[in-house]
């Protein structure tokens, strides 16, 4: 749930990227990094292997300010996507107020979207939680690469609820904050609809 | 406190903020953090010198789970604390209850024994006063209508041009 801070009038927000391994979780965020003004980002911390792989987290803070007299502030984080680091995955999953799940759009990866779909569902469990009811969007991305599936497809087969989804390509920014400010407005909605029960 | 998304009240803060400062003062180290569980700063006192507040914070709860997690394989219940010496620098981390964590930043040639004794005394202090401000829990602490649409604008106005 986002905090409240009421002794420093400041709000903490928690996105969380999830996915399968190189599916672009990490790529969303350095793109964030480099299109968002300084001002409005602290650094992007990485916690990776010696090849580039999440092996903890990444964190980017971002920084909206004062709205009506709070202190607006996001954390996105992304989680390992390879199979064997959930112990720490669900370590980040902890206090999620929304995910995106990046999905890797190429044909030969479907298989590793659904289990990692089923994971992060099955993560939410055992903290208590349910994707059905908490802010979630999808991002299809990779979509610039040759052998990819339909969006329409990806959808009947790993969105039946229909939840706000968009073609990515993290590489070049499309679909990226898109995504952001999808699951941003549904994370903000529900903090005003719902304080912070 | 902040683990059901809680608040403490300016009150509170300020008496956490004074438990802090006569930590410092008492124990005679450099730096120390309070953290939540969720990895935010709650607050600090002392020279916070190259710390960067949120990064700090989020790694600190990180390392401080998996350490958790670490005592549990082990059959521990948990680890209520731990130590790390650096060169320059040792570093102390204890745990408020399940409320917050401790961080305690001290030049080597500081007494680690003294820093854990004043360290435990902080931390009953800091965690009869973690408690969620007045109003007892903290359910339907509220931001107001018309927020959303304030904050998403703003967050436009910071993802504009892309
Ligand atoms: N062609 C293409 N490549 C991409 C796209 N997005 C990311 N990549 C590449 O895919 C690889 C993996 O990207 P990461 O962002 O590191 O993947 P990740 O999801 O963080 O992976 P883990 O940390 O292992 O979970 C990198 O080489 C990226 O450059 C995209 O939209 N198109
Ligand atoms: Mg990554």
């Amino acid at each position: 749930m986002a905090t409240i801070n009421y002794g420093y009038r400041e709000i903490n927000c928690k996105i969380v990227y999830y996915g399968p391994g190189m599916s672009g979780k990490t790529t969303n965020l350095e793109t964030i990094h480099k299109k968002v003004p300084p001002t409005n980002r602290g650094k992007l911390t990485s916690l990776a292997t010696k090849t580039d792989r999440t092996l903890f987290f990444d964190l980017l803070p971002l920084d909206l300010g004062t709205i009506k007299g709070f202190k607006v502030k996001f954390q996105l984080y992304t989680v390992p996507g390879q199979v064997y680091y959930n112990a720490t995955r669900k370590l980040v999953l902890r206090g999620a107020d929304g995910v995106v799940f990046v999905a890797d759009s190429q044909k030969d990866r479907y298989d590793d979207n659904v289990e990692s779909l089923e994971n992060l569902r099955e993560n939410l469990k055992e903290h208590g939680m349910d994707l059905d009811a908490m802010p979630f969007v999808i991002g299809w991305n990779k979509r610039d690469l040759p052998d990819v599936m339909s969006v329409e497809e990806l959808n009947a087969k790993m969105n039946p609820r229909g939840v706000p989804n968009f073609e990515m390509e993290a590489l070049t920014g499309r679909g990226v904050f898109e995504a952001l400010r999808a699951v941003t407005r549904m994370v903000l909605e529900k903090l005003e609809k719902e304080g912070t029960r | 406190m902040n683990k059901q998304g809680g608040s403490l009240s300016a009150e509170q803060m300020q008496t956490i903020e004074s438990v802090l400062a006569g930590y410092v003062k008492d124990a005679g180290i450099r730096t120390v953090l309070l953290v939540d569980p969720d990895g935010h700063l709650v607050c600090q006192s002392g020279a916070m010198d190259t710390i960067d507040p949120v990064s700090f914070g989020a790694l600190v709860s990180a390392n401080f789970a998996s350490t958790q997690q670490i005592a549990g394989q082990m059959g521990e219940k948990e680890f209520n604390a731990f130590y790390i010496q650096g060169k320059e620098k040792d570093l102390y981390v204890s745990a408020v209850e399940d409320k917050a964590i401790l961080v305690s930043i001290f030049a080597r040639g500081t007494t680690v024994g003294m820093v854990k004794i004043f360290a435990e005394k902080t931390v009953k202090e800091i965690s009869a006063n973690l408690v969620p401000g007045e109003g007892g829990d903290q359910k339907g602490l509220s931001v107001g209508g018309g927020f959303a649409d304030s904050a998403l604008a703003e967050l436009d106005k910071v993802l504009g041009g892309i």
